[in-house]
């Protein structure tokens, strides 16, 4: 655990994004330091995957800027874009596999276009890969005949095949058994061990959260109300905190909806 | 959970409805001033609520200062539960008694405390009062604006797409290339010969009913020959397609971009207009011209058909009128604006695609917006193909 240590890897700065009349991000600021596992929760619809998705530069921000190593990806050329996100490795809520190719041509997809290893070489990471998501005999296979969580744990393998810098997941346990998803949680500490490499995930599942950060984030009403180690979480009183980590159907979580 | 609705599940219950009552509601006699109301049975909303009746008659013998609401085997519940409760506690405040219903299951304790935390607050209605003229004026430009600017962008995309493939260095597989050639060259065949040699049949009908008061019937193979090779199988083609390729096209793309796999892709730094938009372009682009190619002479049998069989002229002299008639000028058109037709719909169905919203429903939209798109620009271009040919004298 370095929060204290690494310098800012990812750095959010009042980052606003509505879409239509529906504001989903209202002033996010978020300092991720390198080398850490900072999880952010909150509950569906509260604009986790958006957050995501503007690290990434999927999305543009309506205002307020996205810095990884002090540069500023919110305005990026497409082009430039592009080779930042060589550094960035993501995985998708339902895994967002492409449909017309093999697990095995999914997870090479990355390999061959960018890593410059050859077939045999591309083959073993593949195989490396599938080995530490625990998926056997299903290089062959084509995604629809895959169950859903075997195609998340795919998505996984894809995001880790480049070795990326910087690790972003979506949702990556839901949906999985208990011990897969001790197996994924466990794989992303072992990842972040390397103090070089970064990773911010998704979730909303406390078990996992706990499992997977040395730092919680907890966005609400497109803003985040808490930032810090997971002992912090656990005894913050922040009632929207305190509401989601009892599993309280009363309070401001709901109040919000009602 | 209004009260009015009470009165209509409640009201009046049968002989039937008094038997059933018993079943799932009874209401003990009133022990130190307390009355147990026990509630057995299924509870839900598709069968009357029971009545109210014996716990207002335990109320109105009076000294009663506390109603107990216990769970006396509680079968399947819904919200119907917390109406009869909350009507309950309406009428236990009148008679100043209170409730208790802490011996209750905790799902309907918890639902009961958010119900009453709701209470009293007013319902927010978003009522959205219809802006001005001027406001949705300047709404319906700003929209027009940035559609025309993203139609640009997606423009801009293609044509660096195309500018790498040029010199060797798109990004995308060959074998969705071959993939779309298949699905929309050799696969089209039957759909497109049948359009055509009815659009011919019916040309040539057409002409010979009026060419025949003239004495003109040879002039039916002119009118059909120069209508198909220049523009008619072009556009019957592109129409055809558009309403089977342009769609499959926006639904593939719209599907992907649905389950993200375009949001990954981008991930991957590989722009979707190079690997999805080019090849199902080029596709369309080298496939449309055949395509038109074999549907002039398809359209030109129809012709023929009339020609022999309405009009009784040989294979051979309707064959050398429409020789006669045409020059590789009139071939020339109609194959280039089969190419631009074939690329203006693929680019459509792919617009359509990967502008698609993430639902199921919006790539439904999506599919049928590539269509019309597809059609609108196809005959758009056809006016302007022809205002340059007027032009340039061919």
């Amino acid at each position: 655990m370095n929060q204290a240590g690494g310098p800012t890897k990812i750095s959010i700065r009042g980052l606003h994004k509505a879409f239509g009349a529906k504001k989903v991000l209202q002033g996010v600021d978020l300092e991720v330091p390198e080398g850490s596992s900072t999880v952010i929760m909150g509950g569906s619809g509260a604009g986790k995957s958006v957050l995501l998705k503007h690290v990434i530069g999927l999305l543009r921000p309506d205002a307020g800027e996205v810095l990884v190593d002090g540069g500023d990806i919110g305005h990026l050329h497409e082009g430039d874009l592009n080779t930042v996100r060589r550094q960035f490795g993501m995985s998708f809520q339902e895994g967002a596999l492409f449909d017309s190719m093999s697990v095995f041509d999914n997870i090479a997809f990355p390999l061959r276009r960018h890593s410059g290893l050859d077939p045999d070489g591309v083959a073993e990471r593949v195989r490396e890969c599938l080995r530490i998501v625990n998926l056997h005999d299903v290089e062959g296979k084509m995604p629809a005949e895959l169950s859903g969580g075997m195609r998340r744990r795919v998505g996984f393998a894809r995001a880790i095949a480049l070795k990326p810098r910087i690790l972003l997941f979506d949702e990556p346990t839901t949906g999985l058994d208990p011990v897969m998803t001790a197996l994924i949680a466990d794989t992303i500490r072992a990842l972040t061990e390397d103090e070089t490499v970064t990773a911010l995930t998704i979730t909303h599942d406390l078990q996992a959260a706990y499992a997977i950060a040395d730092r919680i984030a907890m966005i609400f009403q497109g803003r985040i109300v808490f930032c810090g180690p997971p002992e912090a979480f656990q005894t913050n009183t922040d009632p929207v905190v305190e509401q989601f980590r009892t599993s309280n159907p009363i309070g401001p979580w709901t109040e919000a909806e009602l | 959970m209004h009260r009015t609705d009470r009165k209509r599940t409640v009201g009046a219950p049968g002989a039937s409805g008094e038997a059933l009552d018993a079943e799932r509601l009874r209401c003990g006699p009133p022990e130190n001033g307390e009355v147990r109301v026990e509630l057995r049975g299924p509870w839900t909303l598709d069968r009357p609520l029971p009545s109210l009746g014996p716990v207002e008659a335990a109320l109105a013998r009076g000294g009663v200062e506390r109603l107990r609401v216990t769970d006396g085997g509680l079968g399947e519940w819904d919200s119907s539960v917390l109406v009869y409760i909350e009507d309950i506690e309406a009428m236990a405040a009148e008679r100043g008694a209170l409730v208790d219903t802490g011996a209750l299951p905790r799902g309907i304790r918890t639902l009961l405390e958010l119900a009453r935390s709701a209470r009293g607050r007013p319902i927010e209605r978003v009522e959205q009062p219809r802006p001005p003229l001027l406001v949705r004026v300047g709404d319906r430009a700003v929209w027009a604006w940035r559609g025309a600017v993203d139609g640009l962008e997606f423009g801009g995309e293609v044509a660096a797409a195309v500018w790498r493939f040029v010199r060797g260095r798109a990004r995308y597989r060959r074998s969705d290339l071959l993939l779309a050639i298949q699905q929309c060259g050799a696969g089209a065949l039957p759909i497109v010969s049948l359009l055509n040699f009815l659009v011919g049949l019916i040309l040539g009908f057409v002409a010979a009913t009026q060419l025949r008061e003239w004495g003109a019937e040879i002039f039916v193979a002119n009118l059909v020959g120069i209508g198909m090779v220049r523009a008619l199988a072009a556009v019957v083609t592109g129409v055809t397609m558009a309403g089977r390729t342009g769609a499959s096209f926006a639904a593939q793309l719209g599907t992907m971009q649905v389950n993200e796999e375009i949001d990954a892709l981008r991930t991957f730094g590989i722009p979707p207009a190079e690997f999805l938009v080019l090849p199902r372009m080029m596709a369309l682009g080298l496939m449309m011209p055949l395509l038109a190619l074999y549907a002039v002479v398809v359209g030109l049998l129809g012709g023929a058909v009339v020609g022999i069989s309405l009009l009784h002229f040989t294979l051979a002299e309707y064959a050398h009128q429409t020789y006669r008639a045409l020059d590789l000028t009139d071939l020339g058109v109609g194959i280039f604006s089969a190419a631009v037709f074939g690329v203006l719909v693929a680019l459509a169905g792919c617009y359509k695609g990967l502008r698609c919203g993430r639902s199921a429903a919006a790539v439904g939209e999506a599919t049928t917006s590539a269509v019309v798109i597809g059609i609108v620009s196809i005959v758009v271009a056809m006016a302007f193909i022809t205002w340059g040919c007027n032009i340039l004298g061919i």
